[in-house]
């Protein structure tokens, strides 16, 4: 069941085409992956459907009503959580919090400003917005953000201005809210979406190239690819590697030796030659595609 | 609406810029009544300590002090609401806080709205204030005050300075930085002060006759009805500068 189903989105600025069609849908109750390369059309998408920009073409509807520019009662349904969040300076988080709590007309405002201080961990901080560290800037935007208990939590980038720290803070938080929410979570950073997506739309320059579940998207550009090791060195076993049948690129690097099964042999087949030779088997554990390796692939294929 | 208004409001209080406001109208009040009562002493004690004598000045009246102050309100006052007004209009874009605002439902027009109200009131409060130090000090050192009229000129001083006010809202619309719609708008203040100088026919019913009419309602020299004209037609104009403002608003990219 979808909750944002967005339809042939296109939008121009000046000679640029942003966006050229973007078409996509986020179920309910699912963390989706809104990945691609910066400038592939990601803010643009999310800015339209939050009203921010006007589209030139296209339909997006929100929770089974079509989105319109000018009505704004559906925000009350969403959380945003920009890639910098700025408030203004001069007010504290609960000010802050306070204010949007009005925004959205929600009733028992201090016991909910409670809860989500304590859910992004800022309960105790008491100073003003304008010295706050990115981090902090960021677990407040997602406070805010959760304070309607929103339908959906819309994301933009929320960790690609972060240090290794504030990253894992707000991954975390997300990993936190799955299952009891949606979040449309829009990244180039792979690895992120790779840990907590549950579903991911791939965007290039304004299209969207592929849209499918984490599982599926495993399983169909899985290729047989092992890792091995050996009593041999990694060199030497690459020699012995090749000359067995159905072997076909053996690669080092520093994780180890990969090599790559063709579809008419198996990995039974290797072992038992390897034996044969009295060659010590320490480990042989299938390779998985990253993510890294799909988004890489299919960048690919579109461009040939 | 009305969280926009405490949002506003909050804005004027956590940046003390209503105090900077109220501080500067009470300065300009005592300051003005004070020079007009003392600067003639100061004068004849100066130009008698450099050996220049026998020189004779009118003895000064209350009506040097309204010149005094509503001089000081058209060119410093006026000046400082115009920077705070443009710092208001233009910072939730300029800064990026919009993001935060406009992912709420709010109403772009009530936005706007509540952005020209809340300094609306802001500047009429510290004009007001202003005045009765103004009303006070002028009783007290020059044993004449004309309230009425006195009140009548600053409302007129005040239609002005929204005038100008709202000049900077549409500016701050059409240009998400802050330099710019500034320029622009103290540009345009610049040029109603230089059609002020000319008088009769049209230009004595539009805004620029507003810096003259406190002069004229003090002196007693105009009646109830040409003061009308210019305040009427800028009234006119103030809508029309909200109103074309939150339509441009309506239609605008945020980001």
């Amino acid at each position: 069941m979808s909750l944002v189903k967005i339809e042939g989105l296109k939008k121009a600025f000046k000679d640029v085409q942003a966006l050229q069609g973007v078409s996509l849908s986020v179920n309910k109750n699912e963390i989706y992956g809104f990945i691609g390369k910066n400038g592939a059309g990601k803010t643009t998408t999310l800015n339209i459907f939050l009203s921010f920009l006007q589209k030139d073409e296209g339909k997006i509807v929100f929770d089974g009503e079509v989105v319109d520019f000018s009505n704004t009662a559906y925000k009350k349904k969403i959380g945003y959580v920009p890639d910098v969040p700025s408030f203004p300076p001069y007010l504290d988080p609960r000010e802050i919090l306070r204010l949007a709590a009005d925004f959205l007309d929600i009733p028992n405002k201090q016991e909910k400003i409670d809860e989500v201080l304590q859910f992004v961990d800022l309960q105790g901080v008491t100073r003003k917005v304008g010295g706050f560290s990115r981090g902090m800037k960021q677990r407040l935007s997602i406070a805010q953000a959760l304070l309607g208990e929103p339908v959906l939590l819309v994301m933009d980038e929320p960790t690609s201005a972060l240090d290794p720290v504030g990253r894992r803070e707000v991954l975390n938080l997300v990993r936190r809210l799955k299952a009891t929410m949606t979040v449309f979570y829009s990244t180039h950073i792979l690895d992120d979406a790779e840990k907590i997506c549950d579903r991911i739309g791939l965007i290039d320059q304004g299209e969207i190239l592929l849209e499918t579940d984490m599982r599926s998207l495993r399983k169909n550009r899985q290729i047989a690819a092992f890792r091995l090791s050996t009593s041999l060195e990694d060199s030497a076993l690459k020699e012995v590697l090749k000359e067995i049948d159905g072997v076909k690129d053996v690669s080092i690097d520093e994780q180890g030796l990969t090599f790559v099964l063709d579809e008419e042999h198996s990995q039974n087949h290797v072992l038992n030659t390897l034996l044969q030779k009295d060659i010590l088997i320490h480990s042989m554990q299938e390779v998985t595609p990253s993510l890294e390796d799909v988004f890489v692939e299919v960048l690919h294929e579109n461009s040939a | 609406m009305k969280t926009l208004l405490k949002c506003d409001f909050l804005y004027f209080k956590k940046t003390s810029k209503w105090i900077i406001l109220g501080l500067l109208s009470l300065f300009l009040s005592a300051l003005s009544v004070l020079t007009a009562r003392y600067m003639q002493e100061l004068l004849r004690w100066a130009m008698e300590q450099e050996g220049i004598g026998d020189v004779e000045f009118p003895p000064p009246t209350v009506f040097t002090a309204y010149e005094q102050y509503f001089s000081n309100i058209l060119q410093i006052f006026l000046l400082v609401v115009v920077f705070i007004a443009l710092a208001m209009f233009t910072q939730d874009r300029h800064k990026g806080y919009a993001t935060f605002f406009f992912a709420k439902p709010i109403k772009r027009s009530h936005y706007l709205f509540s952005k020209a109200l809340s300094m609306s009131v802001i500047v009429l409060a510290t004009l007001l204030l202003g005045g009765l130090i103004f009303g006070y000090y002028a009783y007290y050192l020059f044993d004449a005050f004309h309230p009425l009229r006195f009140l009548g000129a600053l409302l007129s001083v005040y239609v002005f300075t929204m005038f100008i006010v709202h000049v900077g809202l549409l500016a701050s619309v059409l240009s998400k930085q802050f330099l710019k719609p500034l320029l622009a708008t103290i540009g345009i203040f610049f040029l109603f002060s230089l059609l002020s100088m000319v008088k009769g026919g049209i230009f004595t019913a539009l805004p620029n006759h507003l810096m003259n009419t406190p002069f004229e309602i003090l002196s007693g020299d105009i009646g109830f009805l040409s003061a009308f004209t210019p305040v009427a037609v800028t009234l006119g104009l103030i809508a029309a500068l909200l109103f074309t403002s939150v339509y441009l608003f309506q239609k605008q990219n945020l980001v």
